[in-house]
């Protein structure tokens, strides 16, 4: 149950605590009893002492006001003296509704009743007799007044004194009260503080004595001698400590073997160590040689590429320049395209006007044509006009011969035969003219022929013309198409070649920031490998100090287990609870 | 192990016994009043009448009832002694005292014991009987009531206007006193005078002079007991005057053998003609035990209901005094118990919940009801 240190503990406080609290308790309980018997018992006495008071000066009033009647009567003068004496009558009820009022206080309080009444009807008399004319006798009777005047004056004073006595009998049982509640607490205290000392020492004494036996044992694993120890009977906690010792002595015991033996191994290899250190140190420097030429080939590298970096600079213009022309050769393709477009566009409609007035010379000429064959029609008619009038002639001749030879009939004969040859003339004339007029015309329409063949065939020249000139254009045009395509694709490639070589550049800075790192970096690695062949030397140092020391080491090892027993888990002896093992028992 | 249960044993035993002797012993009940004196004897007479019709009928579960009687002298010292005694008595209740002073006086005593008791009190009116906490309760009504009866039945049924108000020096006459002059002034009219006396015969020549020599006061009132009150009238007839005289309920003990009391008005909280079945049952009785007494009044009526609303409490929750307080407290939460004087139930002070005042005139050896109510 009380096996720990903290068990043993929280006992103790929780009865230092209880205690505590009790007293507490106590305390606060007797406080507040005496501090309500207080509240209630002063209260008490304050409304006594008032109504008391109260009571005495309402009598003096009521007397004072009887013998202001009799002095000067007034109704006003009557009733406040029968008013003073109702309120005073209401005190002696208040003083016997009073707590704790005795049968004593009460008849007490009769007697006060009964003088006031007498005061009052003794002053009631005397107003009766002022008011009758009698003043002898209203004195008379206002002096017979002053007996019971006495009387309850002598009685309050009984009263409040009584009110007073009791209450100063409370006062001491309440003073008693509170010695009993001091006792009380004191007692209570007393034993808090024993039983604090007592759950003290115990404590201490539970922790002492184990932490003794515990430091004797580890002064003598201290000394070499790692066997178990013997514990005994101690708190849980120390119980656990002591076993965590014990355990750890064992592992001790198996570091300090392992470490004997590892510290052979390192004294032998301690020799090897420092040779190779010193190899290192050699190899170190070599290495610190070379890595100097390193960082002078990466400071030419930065200077080179610094110099590539200015001719990139201006590659990069280069193609910035190429890439603004390729631009405006392909704005420039563009409106060639456009105007080679107009004018071809022009020439095909001039190529279809020539075609058209080809096609009206066609017809006209098949007109001119066909005119000619109708002229050569009437020239045919014309001949045969001509001919025809020649017969007539011929005929005229022969009738004009006929009429000749005839007789009277002949005459007749003879004009229509004259007429004949008129008409015959005529025609032959008409004939002519005719004749004439359908040479000329078919010279006239000779001459057209020609020249509808003239103008056929210049159309067709201008036709050809034309056609080349258009096929010259849409061989221009093509080839404008080309060269701006071409000229997109450089515009293209251009662009392309820009950001790549913008990528380029920055590629490029990145390289020319390596290549200053790489520089950096070499100088780094220079001063490291300087650094790195100091230290090389010093770890040769250190492996000549290592070889001494783990020489050191096993002598120490040595001389340790020469001390204690190594090699032994058998428990070493019993502590005392009072001091240091005997370590050669 | 052996001797617990023998110990239980004895105590069931002893209980057994206590037990039966329980089941026959008599009730106790304490009356309290001046029952030596003339005017308490109808207090006396009628607990006694009540409690042995009671008993007749077999009394409270088979338990007779018992009165412990104490003479208060109607002083309150005596008062107080009293109460001291009963207290101390098996008395499961008090009835008493009569007189407002002397339950003014006792009532805290009551209440104030380490083992308090209820009081009733059949007669006592002064208002300030309210104030005496709850363990006491009433079965009159207040001065309050009596003082506005008159006051109104002066003024308004008699036309005065002037009087004078001739007043017993204690709690009773001055409480008549002060609720009398307050409503009667208020009505307008005047009191020319207020005079106190004390004891049954007091000298109030010079008083009654002025009031005779004045001549201006219509009426005297007369606010105490009837002891005086007949030297007082006697006095006042001398001088004569004949004008009217009025009083509260206890001026009913008037002296009437010289026939000077004649038309004395009264206000009553009970009359002996009230017509209902309970009061017919008391007034029969009476006359039927008391062939020679006088008249019961309103002391003897009240303390006869008291006697039987405390049978019919006992018979419900036994003879425990708390048990008992509390149900007189809580009477008329279902119905009020229905006596000689009407209607009983009480409020947080411990007043009837119903007041009723009737006007009394005196004529022979009766109290009647005055006409026109």
């Amino acid at each position: 149950m009380l096996g720990s240190l903290r068990h043993r503990l929280m006992a103790g406080t929780a009865m230092l605590v209880l205690l505590v609290l009790a007293s507490a308790l106590v305390g606060v309980s007797a406080i507040r009893s005496m501090d309500e018997a207080l509240t209630t018992d002063l209260g008490q006495v304050l409304r006594a002492n008032a109504l008391a008071g109260g009571l005495l000066a309402l009598t003096t009033a009521q007397m004072r006001a009887g013998e202001a009647y009799l002095v000067g009567p007034s109704d006003s003068i009557a009733r406040e003296f029968v008013s003073l004496g109702d309120s005073a009558h209401t005190v002696h009820r208040q003083l016997r509704l009073l707590p704790e009022t005795t049968s004593d206080d009460l008849t007490a309080l009769n007697r006060i009743s009964d003088n006031q009444a007498a005061i009052e009807i003794a002053y009631a008399r005397a107003h009766a007799h002022a008011d009758l004319g009698q003043p002898d006798s209203a004195r008379a009777d206002a002096r017979r007044a002053q007996e019971p005047v006495d009387q309850l004056t002598a009685d309050v004073q009984a009263l409040a004194e009584s009110m007073q006595q009791r209450i100063e009998a409370r006062t001491d049982t309440l003073r008693q009260l509170a010695t009993r509640r001091q006792s009380l607490v004191w007692l209570l205290f007393i034993i808090a503080l024993v039983i604090g000392v007592v759950t003290a020492v115990w404590v201490v004494q539970s922790i002492e004595d184990p932490i003794a036996r515990l430091s004797a044992g580890s002064d003598r694993m201290g000394q070499g001698d790692l066997r178990p120890v013997d514990l005994g009977r101690m708190p849980d906690e120390l119980s656990h400590l002591g076993q965590s010792i014990n355990r750890m002595a064992g592992r001790l015991q198996t570091v300090v073997e392992a470490v004997a033996r590892e510290a052979r191994e390192v004294n032998a290899s301690a020799g090897d160590f420092s040779a190779m250190s010193q190899e290192l140190a050699a190899s170190s420097t070599q290495i610190a040689t070379e890595m100097a030429e390193v960082s002078r080939t990466a400071e030419l590298q930065v200077v080179n590429v610094k110099d590539a970096d200015a001719i990139f600079h201006e590659i990069r213009s280069g193609v910035t320049r190429n890439a603004r022309l390729a631009s405006e050769t392909s704005d420039l393709a563009d409106r060639i395209r456009s105007i080679a477009e107009h004018h071809r566009h022009s020439i095909t409609t001039t190529s279809q006007a020539l075609q058209e007035l080809r096609g009206l010379v066609r017809t006209a000429y098949s007109q001119v044509d066909t005119l000619g064959g109708q002229a050569e029609q009437l020239i045919a008619m014309i001949d045969r006009l001509r001919d025809l009038a020649n017969r007539s002639d011929v005929l005229a001749v022969n009738a004009a011969v006929e009429a000749a030879r005839s007789t009277e009939f002949g005459s007749g004969f003879g004009a229509v035969a004259t007429e004949i040859r008129t008409l015959a003339d005529g025609g032959r004339t008409s004939a002519e003219a005719a004749e004439r007029v359908g040479n000329a015309l078919r010279e006239s329409l000779e001459r057209t022929l020609d020249s509808l063949h003239t103008g056929s065939a210049r159309i067709l020249v201008i036709e050809g013309a034309a056609e080349r000139t258009a096929n010259a254009l849409l061989e221009i045009v093509t080839a404008v198409e080309a060269v701006s395509a071409a000229g997109s694709k450089v515009v293209d490639g251009v662009h392309r070649n820009h950001l790549l070589v913008n990528g380029l550049a920055d590629k490029f800075g990145e390289v020319q920031q390596i290549a200053q790192q790489h520089a950096l970096a070499n100088d780094a690695v220079a001063a490291s490998t300087a650094e790195q062949t100091a230290s090389t030397e010093e770890m040769a140092t250190g492996a000549t100090e290592l070889f001494e020391a783990a020489q050191r080491l096993q002598a120490v090892i040595r001389d340790f287990q020469h001390e204690g027993t190594p090699h032994s888990h058998r428990p070493a002896p019993p502590l005392s609870r009072g001091g240091a093992p005997r370590l050669d028992s | 192990m052996f001797r617990l249960p023998l110990a239980r044993l004895l105590i069931a035993l002893l209980l057994m016994i206590t037990g039966c002797r329980n089941a026959t012993a008599p009730i106790t009940l304490g009356l309290a009043g001046p029952l030596s004196a003339p005017f308490g004897e109808p207090m006396r007479l009628g607990a006694r009448l009540a409690v042995d019709r009671i008993n007749a009928e077999g009394g409270i579960r088979g338990r007779p009832l018992r009165l412990e009687e104490r003479d208060d002298h109607a002083d309150i010292d005596s008062a107080v002694a009293v109460a001291g005694d009963l207290i101390a008595t098996d008395a499961v209740a008090v009835i008493g005292h009569m007189l407002s002073n002397t339950t003014m006086a006792a009532g805290p005593r009551y209440a104030a014991s380490g083992n308090p008791v209820a009081l009733i009190t059949p007669s006592s009116s002064a208002p300030e009987i309210s104030e005496l906490g709850p363990w006491v309760f009433r079965l009159s009504p207040t001065d309050v009531s009596h003082g506005i009866a008159l006051a109104l039945w002066a003024h308004d049924r008699l036309g005065l206007t002037r009087g004078t108000v001739l007043y017993l020096n204690n709690d009773y006459g001055r409480g008549v006193r002060r609720t009398f002059v307050q409503q009667f002034e208020a009505l307008g009219g005047t009191i020319e005078a207020m005079v106190p006396y004390l004891g049954t015969s007091p000298d109030l020549t010079p008083f009654l002079d002025r009031i005779a020599r004045d001549s201006t006061s219509q009426f005297v009132v007369i606010a105490g007991r009837g002891d005086a009150a007949g030297g007082i009238v006697r006095a006042l007839r001398a001088r004569g005057l004949t004008i009217p005289v009025l009083g509260g309920d206890a001026l009913e003990s008037i002296d009437r053998s010289d026939g000077l009391a004649e038309g004395i008005l009264v206000s009553a909280a009970w009359l002996p003609s009230i017509d209902t079945p309970a009061n017919r049952e008391f007034v029969a009785a009476w006359k039927t035990r008391y062939p020679d007494a006088r008249e019961p009044n309103q002391v003897a009526a009240a303390t006869w209901d008291a006697v039987f609303l405390l049978r019919s409490i006992l018979e419900t929750v036994g003879t425990g005094r708390s048990a008992v307080r509390d149900a007189l407290a809580r009477l008329g939460e279902t119905a009020p118990f229905r006596g000689a004087t009407g209607s009983i139930a009480f409020d947080s002070l411990g007043d009837l919940r119903e007041e009723q005042i009737w006007m009394g005139v005196i004529r022979g050896n009766s109290l009647l009801l005055a006409e026109g109510q």
